[in-house]
């Protein structure tokens, strides 16, 4: 321990060293500072010294500004249990992080990696003296937990992640190299690896997005380490059916309430996302400090205030309740919070989106149900007609405040991965003639009596457009559409759906068109991207290809030639470099933007999380940040950093 | 009828046109003298008219969005110009660059010129046939901006001309919602009360178990099993019937209770030995002796049916969009920049309390009223 303490003290600590022998204070002196929250526990010793609740070499983490001071809780809002990506978004407890503007992958849990010549093996090196937020130390078995009982588990796991995958389809090889170093083994260069090890992070509720797990802590809970009696007495103590429900919860902290985790701030006191309000607090054995040896966070706890519903919460971030948030506050409020921010206490800073369109019309290209249906939103011209037919300038003035531009999903121009203007903005000139045009051609030329057009079998075509009006006014612009497709005989109506019953039917292939947001457009190539069919959850665009994808073809249905070549796009971008993955990334966006699978609107608008309300007195908030949901915007910006000035 | 039972000692004092007058035409006297009630007639039947033709008083297509056309508030109409005019004057929309909020400026330079009656959109009259005449139009529509007595909505649309297409959605279902709710509860009610026995039995109960039922449940639940691919036209209806297939047993009730005591009365067991079937003794002797109570019942319950109405809609359950009334217009009113931003889009609730208010007041008197010799 003394040669630890002398190899770590740091330029500010031994300052303070000096300092604290030279007014005379007695006592412990440590490498590094802990915060004062903590203090009483230490002197009690119910909690190691900060020292020792450290690795033994922590991440020294940026800060954005300025090196801050211990104290505070950060306000959220949160509206219910289905809101578990609020928790996500906030922690971002990853072994790699995306950076602040999305340029990179940095180490966080991981102390750091190396890879061979070709990029087929990775070894991913954690930090000793590691500890999850119980103290239990953090350590190679961790991962190997995760792989051999989680991802090894048919039960928890029934078809292997992609990014988990060899070519043929067979688990990667993960092996424990030492107490500090897992090394896994692909049969094929993996040069997306980072990119996919940075989204598994236990996002969307999923046990599916873990790569490690406090072993020490789930064990009780799976049937390889538990007697099959005491397991299912605590499943059926839970309420639950199988062990799978069981522990798929108490493998996420903020569903668990109790497990350990390596988050900057755990849940305390059992506090679970179905609570009215889920407290996180302070870890204090969280793994960072800042450059002069103080650990992280400086915030002492996060407050997710339950609303019952979005108007309510955007309600609260006017009167000043909110501190940092821009997750379900809809841009169409930017004027109000603009016009209270002194009022209450706060400032409005803008994330746009990094591409993409902030409104797409994603078309199943899978919809059985209904085999006319399904066939007319196969039909590309269909499509096309439908793409020409919408008013971008209005949905733009009237939904997105009159920023933004009229897109495909395509990345930013800025983006390396742009396929160029002609497919950014390929079919998004309203053009009525070239709509009817096209209509008429591919045979819905008979109308009823209202003026709408029938389908080819006689039926009344109706097109159901299903909207989640959690975020942004994607209801709003529905209607908008819905009445330009009037206008050239095409009825569809919008139906508002929550988004547990929304997703169920995505899941389901019950859907046949909906409305949600082209994000992903700068990580084609790992996560789950919507432009992949295998994705999970994946968009509406083609869930029977995925589920044939998945089984082998044995159910669902072959994916088109276009579809094929996507995921061959992505599948060859997996294994190659960064030059050869530019240009395939521009070839998956001139198939995505001239398949029209899904319409673009309007885009580079900060409408989907990127209005964020900040409490004046915070610190450390950057100004410019990449917002996209595989960087976890606000997690990549390191709300562990953020302080308090007063 | 009824006058057996008035102790004729308290005929005296009346005039002799009362002692001979008909029914309704006391009826009509004991109205005119509850004077709020008699006020409220006339603010009803404005409602009514406006709510038959809402396109000849509104000035534009209410489903029609205007780009740059968001939360114009309020214009106004001026009468006076160095001398008699008609005008309103036009407003400038801009964005503020930095809230991007749409900003409106009235533009006192540039007047726009109005007319009665004049020429705008087509409408249809009643649906039977189209007509391009309005109360208030744009003197030269080729030319000018429409004018928003009541401002815009968020997609620009005209708040004046959807609240009258609301009043028009609003007030039908609620009157024809009430209608359904009383041929049931007339015919349930009155074959219940004159059979009795077993008929009765299961009548009341029914009712009982009906009424036992909290009502807002059993509508949110009939409202969310509606098939979304139903036009605006077939939610409208089986809303009404819905709000209708619930409200019933109270004027059954009530029916019933009447029945038991009329059908013991002198014309009733006259009518049964003149050898009148059960139907006919039911429907032409029993129910008109009722018929000023229930339309009282039926005045009073329409402000019911509107109000339930409007929180459907305002809750998203009734009527949605592209559908209009005044309850889908508070619900496109719930929100923060509304609130905020243009509070003009309230109106509506103004409109239901008016509506409201009136029909009670109607429906008090009415009530005071439909017994005059009391």
């Amino acid at each position: 321990m003394t040669s630890r303490l002398k190899k770590h003290i740091t330029g500010a600590s031994s300052t303070l060293l000096v300092l604290s022998v030279g007014l005379g204070i007695a006592g412990p002196v440590y490498a590094y500072q802990g915060a004062p929250m903590l203090d009483a526990a230490v002197s009690s010793g119910a909690l190691p010294a900060v020292d020792d609740r450290l690795p033994s070499e922590p991440l020294v983490q940026d800060v954005t500004d300025a090196i801050g001071t211990y104290g505070g809780t950060l306000r959220r809002g949160f509206l219910g249990p289905s809101d578990h990506n609020n928790y996500t978004r906030v922690v971002y407890d990853a072994l790699v992080r995306h950076a602040p503007d999305g340029g990179k992958v940095v180490p966080h849990v991981a102390k750091g990696w190396t890879s061979n010549e070709d990029f087929s093996q990775w070894t991913i090196n954690l930090r000793a003296g590691m500890k999850w937020s119980d103290g239990a130390p953090l350590t190679a078995d961790d991962i190997m937990f995760w792989y051999e009982s989680i991802l090894g588990n048919a039960e928890l796991i029934p078809s292997t992640p992609l990014w988990m995958q060899n070519s043929d389809g067979s688990v990667a090889k993960v092996e424990k190299m030492s107490s500090t170093a897992v090394r896994w083994s692909f049969d094929q260069p993996n040069t997306a690896f980072l990119l996919a090890l940075a989204g598994q992070d236990g996002a969307d509720k999923s046990i599916q997005n873990l790569v490690f797990a406090p072993g020490h802590y789930l064990k009780q809970f799976h049937p390889d380490f538990t007697s099959e009696a005491d397991l299912d007495a605590k499943v059926s103590a839970a309420g639950f059916d199988v062990w799978t429900q069981l522990f798929s919860v108490e493998a996420l902290p903020h569903l668990s309430g109790n497990r350990p985790s390596t988050a900057a701030w755990v849940p305390a006191n059992g506090s679970t996302v179905a609570d009215d309000t889920f407290v996180i607090e302070r870890n204090p054995y969280y793994f960072a400090v800042d450059a002069k040896g103080n650990q992280l966070p400086y915030i002492d706890n996060v407050k997710f205030k339950f609303f019952a519903d979005k108007e309510t919460l955007n309600l609260a971030a006017v009167g000043g309740q909110i501190d940092m948030q821009g997750r379900h506050l809809a841009m169409s409020n930017f004027p109000v919070l603009m016009e209270n921010s002194d009022k209450g206490g706060y400032r409005v800073i803008t994330y746009p989106t990094f591409g993409g369109s902030d409104a797409v019309i994603v078309f199943n290209q899978t919809y059985t149900n209904d085999e006319a249906i399904g066939d007319i939103l196969r039909n590309k011209d269909f499509r096309i007609a439908l793409s020409h037919s919408i008013d971008r300038d209005a949905i733009k003035e009237l939904a997105f405040l009159g920023i933004g531009e009229a897109r495909q999903g395509v990345p930013a121009p800025f983006h390396p991965f742009y396929p160029g203007d002609e497919y950014a903005f390929k079919y998004t000139q309203m053009d009525t003639t070239i709509s009817n045009d096209l209509l008429d051609g591919i045979g819905l030329t008979e109308r009823d009596g209202d003026g709408y057009r029938l389908l080819p079998n006689g039926d009344r075509l109706d097109i159901e457009i299903s909207v989640v009006p959690a975020f942004a006014s994607w209801a709003d612009i529905g209607q908008l559409v819905v009445e330009d497709w009037a206008e050239v005989g095409v009825r569809a109506h919008i139906e508002l759906r929550e988004r547990t019953p929304h997703f169920a039917m995505r899941a389901s292939n019950d859907l046949q068109v909906e409305i949600w947001n082209e994000d992903t457009t700068g990580f084609p190539f790992s996560g789950q991207p919507n432009f992949d069919p295998r994705s999970q959850p994946s968009l509406t665009l083609a869930p029977l290809v995925g589920k044939y994808m998945r089984s082998g073809g044995n159910e669902g249905m072959a994916p088109t030639p276009e579809l094929q070549r996507i995921m061959d796009i992505i599948d060859e971008a997996k294994l190659s470099g960064r030059d050869r993955q530019v240009e395939l990334a521009q070839e998956l966006f001139k198939i995505w933007a001239d398949n029209v699978w899904e319409i673009g609107t309007v885009g580079l608008t900060p409408m989907v999380q990127g209005v964020v309300v900040v409490n004046a007195d915070l610190r450390n908030v950057s100004e410019v940040a990449g917002n996209d949901w595989p960087l976890r915007t606000p997690g990549n910006t390191r709300p562990e950093q953020f302080y308090y000035a007063k | 009828m009824s006058t057996a039972t008035t102790d004729p000692e308290e005929l005296v004092d009346f005039d002799d046109a009362v002692l001979v007058a008909p029914n309704w035409k006391l009826v009509w006297w004991r109205f005119k003298k509850h004077r709020l009630a008699f006020y409220s007639g006339f603010i009803v039947i404005l409602i009514v008219i406006i709510a038959a033709f809402p396109g000849f008083f509104s000035t534009q297509d209410p489903y029609e969005s205007a780009t740059r056309g968001s939360f114009m508030p309020p214009q106004g109409i001026h009468i006076w110009d160095k001398g008699p005019a008609f005008y309103a004057y036009a407003a400038i929309g801009k964005r503020n660059q930095t809230t991007l909020k749409m900003e409106w400026v009235v533009d006192e330079e540039t007047k726009v010129p109005l007319r009665l009656f004049g020429r705008g959109y087509e409408w249809e009259v009643l649906g039977l046939f189209k007509s391009n005449i309005h109360l208030l139009a744009l003197r030269n529509p080729d030319v000018d901006k429409p004018i928003h007595l009541l401002g815009t909505d968020r997609l620009g649309r005209d708040q004046w001309s959807r609240v009258l297409y609301g009043t028009q959605v609003s007030l039908s279902i609620g009157l024809l919602a009430v209608f359904l709710s009383t041929v049931i509860g007339i015919f349930l009610g009155g074959i219940s009360g004159y059979f009795g026995g077993l008929t009765d039995m299961i009548i009341q109960r029914m009712i009982e178990l009906l009424q036992s039922i909290p009502p807002i449940p059993i509508w949110l639940a009939l409202s969310a099993s509606l098939p979304r691919t139903w036009s605006v036209t077939q939610g409208y209806i089986a809303i009404t019937a819905i709000l209708a297939l619930i409200t019933w047993t109270g004027l059954a009730r009530e029916v019933r209770g009447r029945f038991l005591v009329l059908r013991e009365e002198d014309f009733v067991v006259a009518a049964k030995m003149s050898g009148c079937s059960r139907m006919r003794i039911v429907f032409r002797h029993m129910v008109p002796t009722l018929s000023s109570h229930i339309i009282a019942a039926v005045t009073l319950a329409i402000p019911v049916m509107i109000i339930n109405e409007t929180f459907l809609s305002f809750l998203g359950l009734g009527l949605r969009p592209p559908a209009i009334s005044w309850g889908v217009l508070l619900q496109e009113a719930q929100n923060l920049q509304s609130v905020a931003l243009a509070p003009w889009l309230m109106l509506p609730g103004v409109a239901v309390i008016v509506t409201v208010i009136a029909l009670n007041i109607l429906g008090d008197g009415l009530r005071d009223a439909a017994d005059p010799y009391h």
